[in-house]
């Protein structure tokens, strides 16, 4: 675990959390244990294992971001696969195929149902994966899974699931170097049994983007990044920018497209990185690395649970990216199109 | 007989002003020669350009810039009506239409461009907005809970 000072719900928190789940203590249902040496499938199991489960716990989230090292709580409140997470008023529910981001009252809808999203590569279809046993997390013996570039052989993710109930309870990003970007652990974990009602969110707005057939004239939207990234869907927020999400099976990444260019000052300084010759910046959150840059009128936002180094080597890999799109290169080819002068 | 090529001959095919028999050289021609074809694909760009200009109300300004723009285009020997109103009124007048045309249109264009279309718009990217866009989407197909831990807690960054 990253050493960092600490912020927010500290581990006793959980019997506050119990409390909060206002259910009666009991033995989980659970999945059947999970034997080491399927990686690939111990990855998609544990992707639905929330499913048929009902637990409270208390999660850690720590990220490095420019050197410094940052470290969050945040808890969970799962029932029957619907999923509540929060941190001070701030809340996330996730059910079924939605999610709604807000408080108590005041939700906004921002993922809703897509038909047309397109299923991520399988987890071994670009990375080697490898299983062994893991160290406990919250009490809990695990399965580990490292998730290992293929090129260059250096390990870039690390899962850690829980032998019971296939329950992933850590997550760990890592850069070129092996050293950890980001990491999401449970601190502590409680089975529930009888569970209340979950939250049942109403929609006060919604964000809902709309799903695109086909990325809009002047943007840019390659079917594939890197070596293994893969177009998986196309939306246009609610604000008019427009985003292609891609995966690779372990990780996923999304361009985020506005028409204009960077209001500079506006941003944090960041670090300073070069895109295929157009400056930018990137920054670490507490879910995701980001990079930042202005290319030719469009801007350009790569969000992505991998480590920075790889989301900078995914856009890169667009050769040209951008060149040709934008509002002066509209004009300038309706202007000179026509006689073969651009 | 073929007529003998000539981009004001395509010009006043499109316009429908050819006879009938210089109508029919014409389109034997073009079915014969890529070059011909070419050339009629040119004229008939910049045909639709024109018609396509959005319906702009200029200030009398904006038509000074334009009007010198053009000018500063015209010979100086050459009359003193600006260049690209003598083409567009000269409907009787066999000079190299589509060519005079094109290039009035690329200076009416250039200047419309300048004077109308707004430069680029300066954004701030909404870094968190984004950030728990992606993480949303992104739990869908995977663990929620390791997924959405982050977003609870996602502070500043213009959300």
């Amino acid at each position: 675990m990253i050493a960092t000072h600490r912020v927010g719900l500290s581990v006793a928190a959980v019997a506050a959390v119990a409390a909060f789940a206002v259910v009666g203590i009991g033995v989980a249902s659970h999945a059947p244990a999970q034997p080491a040496g399927d990686g690939e499938r111990l990855l998609h199991d544990a992707a639905s294992a929330n499913a048929h489960q009902s637990y409270a716990g208390v999660l850690s989230v720590d990220w490095v971001d420019h050197g410094a090292r940052h470290h969050v709580e945040a808890y969970t409140h799962v029932v029957d696969g619907e999923v509540e997470l929060g941190a001070g008023t701030s809340r996330v529910l996730s059910a079924g195929s939605q999610r709604w981001v807000g408080s108590p009252g005041a939700w906004a809808l921002v993922v809703g149902s897509d038909s047309t999203a397109a299923a991520a590569p399988s987890a071994d279809a670009n990375w080697d994966l490898q299983t062994e046993p893991g160290p406990s997390v919250a009490g809990r013996d695990t399965t580990e899974v490292v998730a290992t570039e293929p090129s260059s052989g250096a390990p870039r993710a690390r899962f850690f699931i829980d032998i019971r109930t296939g329950t992933l309870l850590r997550r760990d990003t890592l850069d070129g170097h092996g050293h950890l970007v980001r990491e999401v652990s449970f601190e502590a974990f409680l089975a529930l049994g009888e569970a209340a009602t979950p939250v049942r969110p109403r929609a006060t707005k919604t964000e809902e983007p709309v799903t695109l057939r086909s990325v809009p004239a002047g943007y840019q939207g390659p079917s594939g990044l890197g070596p293994g990234y893969r177009l998986l869907g196309r939306y246009r927020q609610p604000d008019g920018t427009v985003q292609l999400y891609y995966g690779d099976g372990i990780f996923t990444l999304s361009l985020f497209e506005q028409k204009g260019t960077i209001d500079w000052g506006s941003l944090p300084a960041g670090t300073a990185v070069d895109v295929n010759g157009n400056g930018g910046r990137t920054y670490e959150t507490a879910t995701s690395s980001v990079a930042v840059w202005d290319d030719h009128g469009l801007v350009v936002t790569a969000v992505s649970d991998a480590a920075p180094d790889q989301v900078l080597a995914a856009v890169r890999s667009v050769k040209g990216a951008g060149h040709g799109t934008g509002l002066l290169h509209d004009v300038a080819h309706f202007v000179l199109g026509p006689f073969g002068w651009d | 007989m073929t007529p003998d090529w000539s981009e004001d001959l395509l010009s006043g095919y499109l316009d429908g002003e050819l006879d009938a028999e210089t109508r029919a050289d014409v389109e034997a021609r073009l079915a014969d020669d890529a070059a011909w074809r070419a050339v009629l694909a040119d004229v008939s760009s910049a045909r639709d350009a024109v018609r396509s200009l959005p319906a702009v109300e200029l200030s009398p300004g904006a038509w000074s810039q334009i009007l010198a723009v053009v000018a500063a285009d015209e010979p100086a020997s050459g009359p003193t009506t600006p260049g690209a109103l003598r083409v567009l009124r000269a409907r009787g007048s066999r000079a190299p239409r589509w060519a005079g045309l094109g290039a009035a249109v690329a200076a009416v264009a250039a200047v419309v461009a300048v004077v109308v279309v707004p430069g680029p718009t300066r954004v701030t990217p909404k870094v968190a907005t984004f950030a728990t866009e992606h993480s949303a989407r992104a739990s869908v197909a995977s663990d929620p809970v390791s997924s959405l831990a982050g977003v609870s807690v996602m502070r500043g960054l213009g959300r």
